[in-house]
């Protein structure tokens, strides 16, 4: 094993719906190690962003709440710690960006002082240092004229000045790990090429991990170590990037990659996977993804595979477990 | 910001012009003659119509006014028809008391009100928000005038604690006020707490709890600045509310204040009393709109800069 920072084991979370408690996430278990960045890819609804929710227990606003499992960072499980505990981890030891640069500052605070926050909450420094702290942190992530930046409200930034300034806010106290949820979906093409080499910069310098959420694979290939492929909020496979692009085993990965256009293909139409993602009211009962693949086989319906791991590639398939268990399916 | 308000403060001026013409005709098409009320009910035509060319209501409507405005101008606000004296003294005579209790009745409002909202918000469908929300429909159902008699009835009558009226000491003023207030700060506390619970479910309130804040610095730090421009559109459409509400307070508890003035002279017909009063009324109104703008302007960067 090598340095692992966060473990994720067996995590559960349930929305309180009128049905009763709705699980949206059903038992996921992944690591990340130091220095890592580990992408969560699959489509809206999947559950990735409840997990990274579940992470850092912001679910306070959410009818959602973690029924099981446990978040283990850096030797520390997360989940039973009393909430000022968990505040003195937020934003010090785990950072988080959002996907709405627009709307995840706070409108009628200057920028200055929501970078102040952090930097003399958790580094217990006097404002005229967390002030120039604020300053040089401004500077690194690239954003010009910082000291009057300082000065301006969040209205008068572009959408990338703004998550630039996400960003650095996430930063300003070195965490070991950043999570970032979906940080480029509301930025232009250009704009997110410059955010996720900021991001892979700010990465290699100080050697924090990152679990990058999204549902772009393209960004994924840009910036990821190793990838987890959610869907239904399951794991469906894992494995490194490389592997995962060359390799792909489950026929929703396929999927996925197959739907990313390529230039020069000469194909016109672009490749969608049928249907929809179940709802959790509704969920088959075998493979999650049984209604939706092509390959589907009889077992799939009736009983939903496990997650195994070979060679560091793991996937939740029949069509693998078979071949490798050689069970027999067919009665 | 300065360059802001000397802005608006110069568009105040047609539109005072407009609102000092309105009040003014809609004064004389009251039904009623100030002329013959003062004559008395045994004077003849005659007689009546020599008071009424003394007072200059025989000209034609739009010369009176131009002559009120000139007057108007020179800082007179002409005499009452009644006893005669300079209706500026006899405002001045009521205003203080007047000034007075909307003053506390506003600011304890505001303050009690945006407590029990912040309250209520924070502890959102518990019983401290519960108990906020019905005290705050109370305020609302229960007309200030009923709040005022048993006010009375309890704290003059029954426990002789408090004066029944009249403006003589700080005691005096105090239910009044009260009465006065409830209706208003029962409207702040569901806004303030409806506004709130808006505000934390925003993205920039789970920034600042990604970055480890405490539930205090998220309310008080980010929130409340935000919730707040709704609270003061409503606090100052109630200032207005709040005027009127004074006219009936002044009278449960024998107030003396412009209120009660406004009454009698409406009752006596005395044009030039209630011409100023509604005038200074409106005055108070467009001022206090102008300051709920320029308050916006302070909790709203985006205003400002526009």
């Amino acid at each position: 094993m090598m340095d692992q920072l966060l473990q994720v084991k067996n995590l559960k979370t349930a929305f309180r719906t009128d049905h009763g408690m709705q699980t949206v996430v059903h038992g996921i278990s992944f690591h990340v190690n130091k220095g890592e960045i580990v992408g969560i890819v699959g489509e809206s609804g999947c559950g990735k962003s409840v997990t990274s929710l579940s992470i850092m227990r912001l679910l306070h606003d959410t009818p959602g709440e973690i029924i099981d499992g446990e978040v283990i960072f850096k030797d520390q499980n997360l989940l039973p710690l009393p909430e000022k505990k968990m505040k003195s981890y937020r934003g010090k030891e785990l950072s988080m960006i959002f996907q709405e640069p627009m709307t995840s500052l706070n409108p009628v605070l200057k920028i200055g002082k929501q970078l102040r926050e952090p930097i003399q909450l958790h580094l217990k420094v006097s404002k005229p240092d967390a002030h120039q702290h604020a300053i040089k942190i401004l500077e690194s992530v690239g954003i010009p004229r910082a000291k009057e930046i300082m000065e301006e409200y969040p209205h008068q930034l572009s959408g990338g000045m703004r998550q630039r300034i996400m960003i650095a806010m996430a930063v300003s106290c070195k965490p070991s790990l950043l999570i970032a949820d979906e940080p480029t979906t509301a930025l232009d093409v250009t704009i997110q090429a410059q955010i996720l080499n900021l991001m892979k910069d700010i990465q290699q310098q100080s050697n924090m991990g990152i679990l990058m959420i999204t549902h772009d694979l393209g960004v994924v290939a840009e910036v990821c170590d190793r990838v987890i492929v959610m869907y239904a909020g399951r794991i469906v496979e894992e494995s490194t990037i490389v592997e995962l692009f060359e390799k792909p085993k489950h026929p929703y990965t396929k999927g996925l990659i197959a739907s990313v256009p390529k230039i020069g293909s000469g194909v016109n139409r672009l490749h969608s996977i049928p249907g929809t993602v179940p709802s959790p009211t509704n969920m088959p009962i075998g493979c999650k993804f049984a209604p939706r693949c092509k390959d589907v086989l009889d077992m799939c319906h009736i009983e939903e595979p496990s997650l195994i791991e070979k060679d560091g590639h793991s996937c939740r398939c029949w069509l693998y477990q078979d071949q490798r268990q050689g069970a027999i399916i067919n009665e | 910001m300065w360059q802001y308000i000397i802005k608006r403060v110069l568009g105040l001026i047609p539109l005072i012009l407009v609102v000092s013409f309105v009040i003014f005709m809609f004064i004389h098409l009251i039904p009623g003659d100030p002329a013959r009320l003062i004559a008395g009910k045994k004077a003849t035509l005659e007689e009546v119509q020599v008071i009424r060319e003394n007072l200059g209501l025989n000209k034609p409507l739009i010369e009176q006014y131009i002559v009120y405005l000139k007057d108007l101008l020179a800082g007179n606000l002409g005499y009452s028809i009644q006893s005669g004296a300079p209706v500026s003294e006899l405002i001045g005579e009521r205003i203080m008391p007047t000034l007075g209790l909307t003053f506390i009745s506003i600011v304890w409002a505001l303050v009690v009100g945006i407590l029990l909202g912040v309250i209520s918000a924070v502890f959102r469908n518990k019983w401290p928000d519960h108990i906020g929300m019905v005290t705050a429909v109370s305020g609302i159902s229960l007309p200030n005038f009923w709040v005022g008699l048993v006010l009375i009835q309890l704290f003059s009558v029954q426990l002789g604690l408090l004066p029944t009226g009249g403006a003589e000491d700080w005691k005096s003023y105090l239910m009044p006020s009260f009465a006065l207030g409830a209706g208003i700060m029962a409207m702040i506390a569901r806004f303030t707490r409806s506004s709130l619970v808006n505000t934390l479910k925003q993205d920039y309130i789970r920034t600042g709890r990604a970055k480890g804040l405490s539930g205090n610095a998220i309310v008080f730090g980010h929130a409340l600045k935000n919730s707040l421009i709704p609270v003061v559109t409503i606090a100052g459409l109630q200032f207005g509310f709040l005027l009127g509400g004074s006219v009936v307070v002044e009278t449960v508890f024998s107030f003396p204040g412009l209120g009660r003035l406004l009454i009698d002279s409406i009752q006596m017909r005395d044009y030039p009393v209630v011409q100023a009063e509604i005038l200074l009324f409106s005055l108070q109104f467009i001022l206090v709109n102008l300051l709920v703008d320029i308050i916006y302007s302070f909790l709203n960067p985006k205003i400002r800069y526009e």
